[in-house]
This record gives structure tokens, C-alpha cells and sequence, in this order.
């Protein structure tokens, strides 16, 4: 595949472990990520016979171990190799990454066997959790927690999206060594796996050097069990009001969709129409958000986010507000009937301004691996998404939208200052 | 600082061409999402204003006219804004509406009680927020004089990416000349005194820490690259002595490290930990500060912390922000743009040097806020 100068290889090392590959000519950096399908939703592995649920914040935890070499730290190997490395878990996803400039393949190999073959101890695993639990407290410290976890657990009570990723002091501090490596070998698989790297190297010298050097592990009979979690079918209030250490009132409003879909394909057609509809009804261009900040209904600070998966699919709205049954007012008022906003010109705009972000996300190499990693379980690359974007015309937009508005379970949280005792 | 600020707001929300913010967005998102904003900042004693523009590369998107439109647009908003009083009331919200979100921040409350008792007579100092009454205090008169003393202010012209900028020439001398040339004093060594700043308690469950070392240097000491190593080796990243020690020795901290506000001659180490783990964290502290003035670490440390400094200024090759800000620094004061005499000044620094830096090092505060021991 060659587009917008990029181009994508691909191997089987040793005939298990995916290998993406993108060139960057002129770039002197290496970014490299490794990439296993368990993230923060994961709460259950198979064992052969049955399925067995592990803690909430155990995909965390067994990212913070895996860099444990029998008490010792294995960032320094990196360092020593000229790379930084680091990690992160996401709802769905854990990752594993390098950059380096000169030194790519032992670095690659000291990544894998990292991940593959964690060698973390007892001690380590107690040691460890004084640390998450300091993360955990900066979570907390944050003034704006108590209104996202609210939403989230309003919206998502019962269903792993409603905890934190990094779990709770109680998950932390019960967290223990068995469960950590029954669950590494359960989801850290090579045949799960990908391995992504950009950079402007020699692809077929990689693949040699590494179907040669890579040591994977053995095949196990514990697998992965996708996410599980009922949906509260509905919810007793539509408004929750927070206290929090904050100067102003700040209003947030999830918007729950549960949507079947026939294929990813089909789901991502969908999120794509429905981006496009937001943007159209919500970004700087809008003159009804222009409207509604002058006339104080919203602020400057006004913001919405899609996040849309096969487990969740859920719209933000956020802003600062001065009433916010005012606000919700309004809010109402478009919803009901957006189509002002929805004309051809401006969807012709729209389409325009994707393409120049989707360029933008090509300039670093952090962007584009990491784009790539994202929808991975669906068998979707950046191109693909871009391509799907292009194919969607106004009446998906409408479409999008009006099934959106009509299904979604909707949910406000206000945050506003604590109240002087 | 406030009338600048909202310039700054005023100057990226519309113009007299585009009078209207969807307008002008939408005539910014038709040209491929061409991102243009305004920027403020600080350098030494003066304010740094930047007009910041990224458009694609025209042959991505077979439109050869995007370099002509794309400095139209500069152009457009550089020279005919519109200052008018419906723009700037708006803007008055939303700089309080920021203010009231940004005190919010636990580490914004507390970065903001230490600069304002440590840094208020300093120079160089400027504070990043205000009050409402001098948000309200400021009028169009002085918003229209801060835009004629910017559009005749020294500047430079950065451009970053493929190809020539086609009418780079034309575009500057279209703009009013500056009334003078862009020059800076040699950088001020302000005589810090130890003081005392009281704990600021708040409903936390950590204490953010600081603690800030007067370095008695400047970017243009010779012994300012042995500082740099110094910073890097104390608390640059994961391999650092304060990382190393605090977080996985000890376990009291998800995030430590250290950094050198170079403009203020100060060094800052900074932590957010449990309360009662405060006498601990400082016993660390003193520990490794006493290892690093007489040469106590292993050589291999030092080894590192220079390989992991050198590698940053590689990896920085091929990011966008940091070539930009290295071209400012060459405008500004005449240092190369060019990094391969720096990597070579880091890998001279030897244990001597790291001595020599750290002995220089003087306590000037310790600061701590949120929830306290």
C-alpha cells in the first residue's frame, strides 16, 4: 500500500507474531510498539474448562510488572541501548513501546522478551502496588473526578467501563503474583499480538534478524475471554449534581449508545457519518455554538468527544455553564431538529478538514503507529478509515444522527463548587 | 500579561475579512484544516507573541494555490484584525471562565502560590493569571495600543517543511517595520535569599512537593551543559537518581523528577507523594544531593544520564515542535541551530563537573501543598 507517501509491510515472525512495518524515509528515530488485546474491560480468561474473573486494574498492574527482571528494573537495559521505553493500558488494549535512533533490533528484542517472558517476583508485586496506589491518588486528586466517574457509573453500572482502569485502593492492595502471571499467559499470546514499527529501516534485514533471534513462548491452554458486561437498561435520574473543588459549575453529559451492528465495517461506517455530525453541529464553524456562547449558554471551553467501540459507544458534551437547565434547554432544542446546521456546503467543509487532520497525524511517527495499533481487532488501517470517510455522504450524516438522538440513554452530571460547611 | 492575553484571543477568533468566528473557521477547515493560533508567552522581560500556522503540504492534496492561501490567512490575521467591543467582551468571559478552570487544578493552585511568593520580584516574572477586576480593567484603548506596539514589535519569521515558502520576502515586507531589532541583554543571575513558604493545606490525598536549588547559572556559563547532565542524572527521566530511588526503592511515588526553569537560574524537584512520607522523600533528597556533590554514584550512572540526554537531542530531530523552538533559541541568541558541538560538550562532562555544579546548588525553598503530614 503506498498513499500519502506511506508505506505498510507486513510478516509472521516465526508464524505467529504480526509484524506492520511503515516507512519513513528521512526520519532518524525508530518508534516501535507492542500491542496486546487486553486493556482495562477485560475481567475474564478460560482456563481449559471454565471461565475464571480476575480483579478490576489487573491489565495495569501486569503492565507496571512486566517491566520487573527479578527485582530489578528493566528500563535501564533500554536506556543503556540508547531507547525510551514505556507503556500504557487503555480500556481495550495494552501496549509496550520504544523509541531509539541508532539501535532498533536489540531493542525490539528486549521489548519482546519484556512482555513475553516477565520475570516479577512476589516481593515486587508488593512492592508495586505503593506505587500504583500513588497513581491512583493523583487520579483521585483531580478535581474533575467525581463528575466523569459519576457519569460513568450512572451510565455503566454493572459493566467493567464504569471502573477505573487503574481499579481501586481495595483491587490495588488485594492484587497478587498468581493472578498476574495466570493472566499474562492467558492474554499475552504472539498469535494476539502485533508488533508495529516505523521508522526508516530495512524491512526484509528485520524480518530475517528477527524470525532468527525471536524466542516466543509456548503455546498455553488459557485464552482470553472478550468483554462481558450487562447494560443497565435504564436509569432513575437524568440529572446528578456533584460537589467538587472547583470555582464554577461544569456540566457533562454522556450519551449512551447501544447499537447493534452487522459487521465492524458497519460500525465504523456509522461512527464516521456520526463524527462528521458532530463537527458539523458542534465544532468552531457552528453558528449555533457561536450563538450559544455569546448568549453565555455554553463557554469557550465547550467540548464533545465519540468514543465508539464493539463493548461501548458513548457522545460527551461538556462546558462550563451558568444554568445549566438553561443549557440542557437548548442543548434540546437543537437535538430535536439539527437539520440548520446539516447542509451540503458545510458537509463538503467538513470532509476537507478530515483530510488535512488525517495528514497532520502522519507528521510523527508516535501518531501514526499509534493510529494504526487503534483498530486493530477490527482489521481497520488509518487508510481504510480514511477511505470509509470519504464514502460517507449527508443523508449517513442524518442518519447518524437522528439514530443517535433517538436511541441514546442520556445522562447530565453537574459539578459545582463545595459548599462551605 | 491580561491585554495581551486578550489580544491573543481576539487576533485567532475573527478579523474584518472573516468578521464572525464560524466564518472565519470555516474558510480555516475549507483549506484543509489549516490551524492558526496565537500564542503568549515569556522570554526574559519581554513578551513573546506567536502567530502559529501548519497547513499540508500542497502536493498532498493537488492544491499548488494552499501556499498563497495559507499566508493570505497569516496575513489576514496578522494585519486586519477586529478589535471592537462585542470581541473583546467575549473574550473577557472566557479568559475568567479559563482562570476559574485552571485554579481548579491542584498542581495549577499550588505553582501558583510558590511562583507569586518565590518569583514576584524578579525581573523575568510574570504572572499567568490575574483577577477578574483586571480582566475588567482593560479597554479597547489598550487592547488597539498592545496590537500597534505587536505589529511593530522585532520579529522572526520560522517556516518549517518541505520546499521553499514562496513569497516569504513579500509577506514580511507587507507587515509594518519593526521599530527596532530583535536583541536580548545577557541573561540576568538574580540573587535569590532562602525562604520560608508556609504549607498550603487542601482536601488531597497526596502533597504535591517542590523544592527549588538557586544554580547560579545561565544558558551562557560554560558550566551550564554540565547542569543540564546534572538535571538528568538527578531526576531527567527513568533511569535518574530521584526516579531510581523515591519510586522504585522506596515505592512512595508514581511521579518524581527534577527540572531546570533556565530563565529563573532555578533548579526544581518535584514530587506528589503521601503526607507521611514527606520526612522520608526529603531524607532521599538530601541523600542523593550529598551523592551528587561528591561524586558518590557509580560511574555508569553518569554514563547514562549523558547517553539519554544526547539521544532526546537525536529523537528531537524529527519533532516538529522542538526544531521550531531550537530555531527560536538561534534567532533569539545566536545559539547553533545546529547540535552536534552541544552532543559533543555533553559527552566531555565528566564527574568533576557534575561536582562542580552541585556544590553550587543552594537551597532556596521547599514548598509543599495539599494534604499535609
Amino acid at each position: 500500500m503506498t498513499e500519502f507517501h506511506l508505506e505498510e509491510r507486513t510478516a509472521l515472525i516465526q508464524g505467529r507474531l504480526k509484524l506492520i512495518y511503515i516507512k519513513r524515509p528521512g526520519y532518524q528515530k525508530n518508534y516501535a510498539m507492542l500491542t496486546f488485546p487486553i486493556g482495562g474491560l477485560h475481567r475474564i480468561y478460560h482456563d481449559g474448562q471454565k471461565d475464571v474473573a480476575f480483579p478490576s486494574g489487573a491489565a495495569h498492574f501486569l503492565e507496571h510488572k512486566c517491566f520487573e527482571d527479578d527485582g530489578s528494573e528493566l528500563t535501564q537495559v533500554f536506556a543503556e541501548q540508547g531507547a525510551n521505553v514505556n507503556a500504557f493500558t487503555s480500556p481495550f488494549q495494552t501496549s509496550y513501546l520504544f523509541e531509539a535512533t541508532d539501535i532498533l533490533i536489540p531493542n525490539v528484542l528486549s521489548l519482546l522478551n519484556l512482555a513475553f517472558f516477565p520475570n516479577f517476583t512476589e516481593a515486587g508485586v508488593e512492592a508495586e502496588k505503593g506505587i500504583i496506589l500513588e497513581e491512583w491518588k493523583t487520579s483521585q486528586d483531580h478535581p474533575f473526578y467525581p463528575q466523569y466517574h459519576t457519569l460513568l457509573t450512572t451510565l455503566y453500572q454493572g459493566h467493567p467501563f464504569a471502573d477505573d482502569i487503574l481499579g481501586d485502593d481495595k483491587s490495588i492492595q488485594a492484587m497478587d503474583y498468581d493472578t498476574l502471571k495466570t493472566i499474562h499467559e492467558a492474554f499475552y499470546q504472539p498469535e494476539a499480538a502485533t508488533l508495529i514499527i516505523s521508522g526508516d529501516g530495512d524491512f526484509d534485514a528485520l524480518v530475517k534478524h528477527l524470525n532468527e533471534a525471536v524466542v516466543l513462548p509456548e503455546k498455553t491452554a488459557l485464552s482470553p475471554v472478550p468483554i462481558q458486561g450487562a447494560l443497565p437498561p435504564k436509569i432513575t435520574s437524568n440529572t446528578r449534581t456533584v460537589e467538587g473543588d472547583v470555582y464554577a459549575d461544569y456540566w457533562l453529559r454522556g450519551m449512551r449508545m447501544d447499537l447493534p451492528f452487522a459487521s465492524s465495517r458497519e460500525r465504523y461506517a456509522f461512527y464516521l457519518a456520526l463524527e462528521i455530525g458532530l463537527d458539523m453541529l458542534f465544532d468552531a464553524t457552528s453558528p449555533w455554538v457561536e450563538q450559544m456562547q455569546e448568549s453565555g449558554v455554553i463557554n469557550d471551553g465547550f467540548d464533545y468527544d465519540l468514543s465508539l467501540y464493539p463493548e461501548v459507544a458513548i457522545v460527551f458534551l461538556s462546558s462550563q455553564v451558568k444554568d445549566v437547565v438553561k443549557t440542557q434547554a437548548a442543548f434540546q432544542t437543537l437535538l430535536n431538529d439539527p437539520s440548520g446546521l446539516l447542509d451540503e456546503p458545510r458537509f463538503e467543509m467538513q470532509k476537507k478538514a478530515n483530510i488535512g487532520a488525517f495528514i497532520y497525524g502522519l507528521d510523527s511517527l508516535e501518531g501514526t503507529v499509534r493510529n494504526r495499533a487503534r483498530y486493530l481487532s477490527e482489521g481497520l488501517t488509518p487508510h481504510d478509515l480514511l477511505a470509509m470517510q470519504m464514502a460517507v455522504t449527508l443523508p449517513d450524516v442524518v442518519n447518524a444522527l437522528d439514530k443517535t438522538l433517538q436511541s441514546a440513554l442520556v445522562h447530565d452530571v453537574l459539578l459545582t463548587p463545595r459548599k462551605k460547611t | 500579561m491580561v491585554t495581551y492575553r486578550l489580544l491573543s484571543g481576539m487576533l485567532s477568533a475573527k478579523n474584518q475579512a472573516y468578521p464572525s468566528k464560524p466564518a472565519w473557521n470555516a474558510h480555516l477547515e475549507s483549506l484543509f484544516h489549516l490551524q492558526l493560533g496565537t500564542g503568549l508567552s515569556t522570554f526574559q522581560d519581554r513578551f513573546e507573541f506567536s502567530f502559529k500556522m501548519r497547513h499540508v503540504a500542497p502536493d498532498m492534496v493537488d492544491h499548488p494555490a494552499l501556499y498563497d492561501e495559507a499566508s493570505k490567512a497569516l496575513f489576514t490575521a496578522l494585519s486586519y484584525p477586529l478589535l471592537d467591543e462585542k470581541g473583546l467582551a467575549q473574550e473577557k468571559v472566557f479568559l475568567k471562565d479559563e482562570w476559574a478552570t485552571k485554579r481548579a487544578s491542584k498542581g495549577f493552585k499550588a505553582a501558583h502560590h510558590l511562583t507569586q511568593k518565590l518569583l514576584h520580584d524578579h525581573p523575568y516574572f510574570s504572572p499567568q493569571v490575574t483577577t477578574e477586576e483586571a480582566i475588567d480593567a482593560v479597554t479597547l484603548a489598550d487592547v488597539q495600543a498592545a496590537y500597534d506596539t505587536l505589529i511593530k514589535a522585532p520579529r522572526v519569521l520560522i517556516r518549517l517543511g518541505k520546499g521553499p515558502f514562496p513569497d516569504a520576502e513579500h509577506f514580511l515586507n507587507a507587515l509594518p517595520h519593526p521599530r527596532a531589532s530583535l536583541s536580548f541583554d545577557a541573561p540576568l543571575k538574580y540573587a535569590y535569599t532562602p525562604t520560608l513558604i508556609e504549607p498550603q493545606e487542601d482536601a488531597m490525598k497526596q502533597t504535591l512537593m517542590y523544592d527549588l536549588y538557586a544554580t547560579h547559572l545561565t544558558h551562557q556559563d560554560d558550566d551550564y551543559v554540565p547542569l543540564m547532565v546534572l538535571n538528568q542524572l538527578l531526576g531527567g527521566d527513568s533511569e535518574s537518581m530521584l526516579f531510581k530511588t523515591i519510586r522504585e526503592t522506596h515505592n512512595m511515588a508514581y511521579s518524581v523528577g527534577s527540572s531546570l526553569l533556565s530563565q529563573y537560574g532555578l533548579l526544581l524537584i518535584n514530587g506528589a507523594i503521601s503526607p507521611e512520607n514527606q520526612a522520608n522523600y526529603h531524607r532521599e533528597i538530601k541523600t542523593i544531593l550529598t551523592a551528587l556533590k561528591t561524586g558518590d554514584y557509580p560511574d555508569q550512572r553518569l554514563a547514562l544520564a549523558k547517553q539519554s540526554r544526547i539521544e532526546t537531542i537525536k529523537r528531537n530531530h524529527d519533532a516538529k515542535s522542538a526544531l521550531t523552538r531550537r530555531a527560536f533559541y538561534a534567532a533569539y541568541m545566536d545559539e547553533p541551530f545546529e547540535k552536534s558541538a552541544l552532543i559533543k560538550t555533553i559527552e566531555a562532562v565528566d564527574k568533576a563537573a557534575i561536582t562542580r555544579v552541585a556544590n553550587r546548588l543552594e537551597a532556596i525553598t521547599s514548598f509543599q501543598y495539599g494534604a499535609l503530614a
